[in-house]
């Protein structure tokens, strides 16, 4: 078999702006893909999957900075000494975000854009244009914006344009977590029938890898180890063992002594959107939940269910159109909540840590509140220091800009745990960190029985960590009881 | 080892995005924020904050190109289609001209922070760096505020133009003072941002 | 909230191939400004307020004069001052409040004004974003300019989310309170804008990547897939809007 990309003695290090150095994430890295046959990398968060694969496509470091050397070679090209833009016909990235990728105002756009760049004539732009166009059902947002298409829609694009491509090596980075199990599959066919050399970067295994990948791999400490199946998924390690990263939490979740109280109940709600073009109206409708003090609940569903929706409801950043959300007032009974109380009594975590950093230093992001709320200077640098002890956030000088994913997370959730919020929704905060780290940052919370809002995709995060469970389908949100055992 | 830090924001792609990215903020901030005053065009923007960002941040260069088609783009999506041809030449010159009068102070500045680090001469330089940037400010405040009167003047008289100038220099004024720190508080919250100007 | 200007239609200014269009808006603004009787302005004006009827339909033809009412009532109450030629038509006391030259001066300034934003709502309302640019790019706007406006009108939407996301963050933070206003709204803007650039600024090494391994770069020439109709109805058209052109210029002096 023809090795169709080799990778010798690559070493990577980002470049540094805080005072320390930034240690290399990669060391000597060497790996081997053979052409035509489907490659999957897997990676914890954090551990330069995404960063791997933006070196094989040529814009790495380019654009990043960051210094690098070892050899990287596509066929017969050494990519670190060629410009990413001649690299088009050889590999093909799909990126993980893509709100990071598309770059053009209308979806036919997008498709075509490449060909051009390829001097491809208009025929041919033509053919391969509307052969993807139906291939991945696109058929219907030609000319949509495609900063308005749903998660899935933008995938799809971004798949179209690859296919029409058509490179020697196809980088799929995390593509198939935003997909639906119909358009994995459909995926996944594709790739094998194209007789392309494809390198799936993962962080999670899916069953379908099972059936089509050929070789294993990992990326771990700083290299990369291609190995058998099972020997991957043993590094990768079984998440889910959380007991084991974190003993103590079932006994807090779990304790039975503790009286509850609904500390958020929410009644006859209803919130509606207009319809877009495609769709219809979506509309929202809770009857009746409770959210209790010192529980974990955990909102699951698919995409556009109605999860994100409710839970701006409940911070008091949307009003409902019907029905109310009461909380406890004086004497525990449970009154009325408008939305500029709500917006002080509900802590939310965002999906993205960067939406709420603006400071220089660490410190100064988490003495802010403090000084709002009119605490001593002193005091409050004393609690800054504790709070990001508590949070692993040790050099309390760094730019939060410029660190991690990781620890941009664990810094907003500093700033929300200081807030000191009765309850707190967590928005998929488990997407892009370790699960051990996450798993950290809920026991924080829940030793100061704060109540808990996980929003997530993942039921069997879902299951494993609350005690109760809403299932949301089409704007509609099902209670299922705790599943928790104590 | 090859390395490579410095040059990234000359790859062509890299000023092509960067100058888009930088119309659309100018083009949301012109937009989305809005503080009714003047009449005529109905409200002051923080088009202006976004455009000497650009100018302190980014450039002259990226300032005349972000500033005048962000501007015109916020014309033409809310239905002041007339204006965009002429915010689009003004807000440009506006840009280029702060952009250009701060431009040798930040590239000597950083010279010197290749060369020596953090010394004293620095931190005497910071009177002089906001002397520059006001000499900016103002400038870039004639040029905004001349032309729309003399533009305006030309398409429905001198009294309305007229009346229309304070409410010009409030805004521009805003959106220097603006723009200044919001420049102080990026770079001072993300540093990379020194690297990027041109 | 970002909508373009922009009215769906198969209406004859719709079919109107958009370079011809673009040079009857030219000629169209010109001659406004050219020394002609008013009267002249004002039947091209009218022209322009009837050809939005069929342009935007109806129910939007007479949006524009929402926008300009402000701009008309300030003509009407500044510009008379400046004129004390002619004969007084109105006193108060021993004030001249208008004189004929000044309520022409006035009527031509209203004219013009409403003539210009009117050519310039006709040739959007008519004309699709794509085709706008197309049309410059015939002109011969350079290739990375046109792809500058693109790539702007695909990150507004972008930017939008982002600044409506930061906002509610810092909302819940505690760092951004609305219902300020004046300069406090704007010092409590500062935190949210702060992120909001942040976060702009830190996807542009990303999005650059993006359009690096699209092949922009490479010296190859470039292909183009959209274009314009070409062609003999281009040809029509040109001839149709040149001799527009010439009539609407000439006519003053005809009639003269």
């Amino acid at each position: 078999m023809n090795t169709a990309v080799s990778v010798k003695d690559l070493q990577f290090t980002y470049p540094s702006y805080s005072s320390a150095n930034s240690k290399p994430l990669f060391i000597d890295l060497e790996g081997v893909f053979h052409q035509g046959i489907i490659h999957v990398v897997f990676g914890r968060p954090e551990s330069g999957k995404t960063t791997f694969g933006r070196l094989l496509a040529g814009l790495v470091p380019a654009f990043t900075g960051g210094s690098v050397s070892g050899s990287v070679l596509v066929d017969t090209i050494q990519v670190l000494e060629t410009r990413g833009c001649h690299l088009l016909e050889h590999v093909g990235l799909v990126f993980q975000d893509p709100d990071e990728q598309i770059l053009m105002a209308q979806v036919e756009d997008e498709i075509v854009f490449p060909l051009e760049s390829m001097s491809l004539n208009r025929p041919q732009m033509h053919e391969r244009l509307e052969a993807e166009i139906s291939f991945w059902d696109l058929d219907d947002l030609r000319t949509a914006n495609p900063g308005n298409l749903s998660g899935g829609e933008k995938k799809r694009l971004l798949l179209a344009v690859l296919c029409a491509i058509n490179p020697a090596v196809w980088i799929l980075d995390e593509t198939f977590e935003e997909l639906d199990e119909q358009w994995r599959d459909v995926l996944i066919k594709r790739a094998v029938e194209s007789g392309r050399t494809v390198i799936i970067l993962a962080s999670k295994h899916i069953s379908l890898y099972d059936l089509y990948v050929s070789t294993w791999s990992i990326i771990d400490n700083n290299q990369l180890f291609q190995c058998s199946r099972d020997e991957t998924l043993q590094k990768l390690g079984d998440n889910w063992e959380y007991k084991k990263i974190h003993p103590s939490l079932p006994y807090i979740s779990g304790d039975s002594q503790y009286q509850r109280e609904p500390v958020l109940s929410i009644r006859h709600l209803s919130f509606s959107y207009p319809g877009s073009k495609s769709g219809s109206d979506f509309t929202l409708y809770v009857d009746n939940l409770d959210i209790y003090s010192g529980q974990i609940t955990a909102f699951y569903g698919p995409n556009g269910s109605g999860k994100s929706t409710l839970s701006k409801l409940l911070c008091g950043l949307i009003s409902p159109e019907r029905g109310e959300i009461l909380i406890p007032g004086k004497g525990g009974r449970l009154r009325h909540a408008a939305p500029g109380a709500l917006q002080k009594y509900t802590g939310y975590l965002f999906q993205n840590p960067d939406y709420q950093i603006f400071l220089p230093t660490v410190k100064d992001e988490l003495m802010y509140s403090l000084l709002q709320a009119g605490i001593e200077k002193s005091d409050a640098r004393a609690q800054a220091a504790t709070c990001g002890e508590l949070f692993g956030l040790y050099n309390l000088k760094d730019t939060p800009a410029t660190m991690s994913y990781g620890s941009r997370k664990r810094l907003q959730a500093a700033v929300c745990y200081q807030l000191d919020r009765i309850c707190t929704i967590f928005d998929e905060a488990d997407s892009g960190i370790l699960l051990a780290e996450y798993i950290r940052i809920i026991d924080l919370f829940v030793k100061r029985e704060s109540s808990l809002i996980i929003i997530t995709h993942d039921l069997r995060l879902a299951e494993k960590l609350a005690d109760t469970v809403v299932q949301f389908q089409d704007g509609r949100a099902r209670k299922v009881e705790g599943r928790r055992k104590s | 080892m090859t390395s490579s830090s410095k040059n990234i924001s000359t790859s062509p792609a890299y000023r092509i995005v960067s100058i888009s990215v930088l119309t659309a903020v100018t083009a949301v901030f012109t937009l989305l924020i809005r503080i009714p005053i003047a009449p005529t065009r109905g409200y002051i923007n923080l088009g202006d904050v976004a455009i000497f960002f650009t100018a302190f941040t980014f450039g002259p260069i990226t300032a005349l190109i972000s500033g005048g088609l962000g501007t015109a783009i916020a014309d033409l999506l809310s239905g002041y289609a007339q204006w965009a041809p002429i915010s689009l030449v003004i807000h440009g010159l506006q840009g280029l001209a702060a952009g250009l009068i701060v431009r040798k102070h930040i590239i000597k500045f950083r010279q010197n922070a290749d060369n020596t680090a953090e010394s004293d001469e620095h931190r005497e330089k910071g009177g002089r760096k906001i002397l520059i940037s006001l000499a900016a400010g103002l400038v870039g405040t004639i040029i905004m505020v001349g032309l729309y009167f003399l533009s305006g003047a030309a398409l429905y008289g001198i009294g309305p133009a007229a009346f229309e100038i304070p409410g010009n220099i409030v805004q521009c004024v805003v959106g220097f003072v603006g723009g200044y720190m919001l420049t102080r508080a990026v770079v001072k919250a993300y540093p990379p941002v020194r690297d990027l100007f041109l | 909230m970002i909508e373009s200007s922009y009215h769906e239609g198969d209406s004859f200014v719709h079919a109107f191939d958009p370079r011809a269009k673009l040079l009857l808006l030219i000629t169209g603004i010109t001659t406004l400004f050219l020394p002609f009787g008013v009267e002249f302005s004002a039947a091209y004006t009218g022209v322009f307020i009837l050809l939005a009827i069929p342009a935007a339909g109806f129910r939007h033809a007479f949006s524009p004069f929402k926008l300009l009412l402000p701009l008309i009532i300030l003509i009407i109450l500044l510009t008379p001052p400046f004129f004390r030629e002619g004969e007084v038509l109105i006193t108060y006391r021993n004030w001249i409040l208008l004189t004929e030259a000044g309520l022409m001066r006035t009527i031509v300034l209203i004219v013009r004004f409403t003539g210009i934003t009117y050519a310039f709502f006709l040739f959007f309302a008519s004309t699709p974003l794509n085709q706008v640019v197309l049309t410059l790019r015939w002109y011969g706007l350079p290739l990375n300019a046109a792809l500058i406006v693109s790539m702007s009108f695909r990150f507004i939407p972008y930017i939008t989310t982002t600044y409506h996301h930061v906002s509610d963050a810092h909302k819940l933070r505690g760092s951004y309170q609305t219902g300020m206003w004046g300069w406090s709204h704007i010092r409590g803007l500062l935190p949210v804008l702060t992120s909001v650039l942040i976060k702009s600024v830190k996807t542009i090494p990303v999005m650059a990547m993006s359009l690096e391994s699209r092949g922009f770069g490479s010296n190859s020439k470039r292909t183009s897939y959209q274009r314009l109709r070409g062609g003999r109805i281009l040809f029509t058209h040109f001839i149709f809007s040149v001799m527009i052109s010439l009539i609407i210029i000439a006519l003053p002096y005809v009639v003269a």
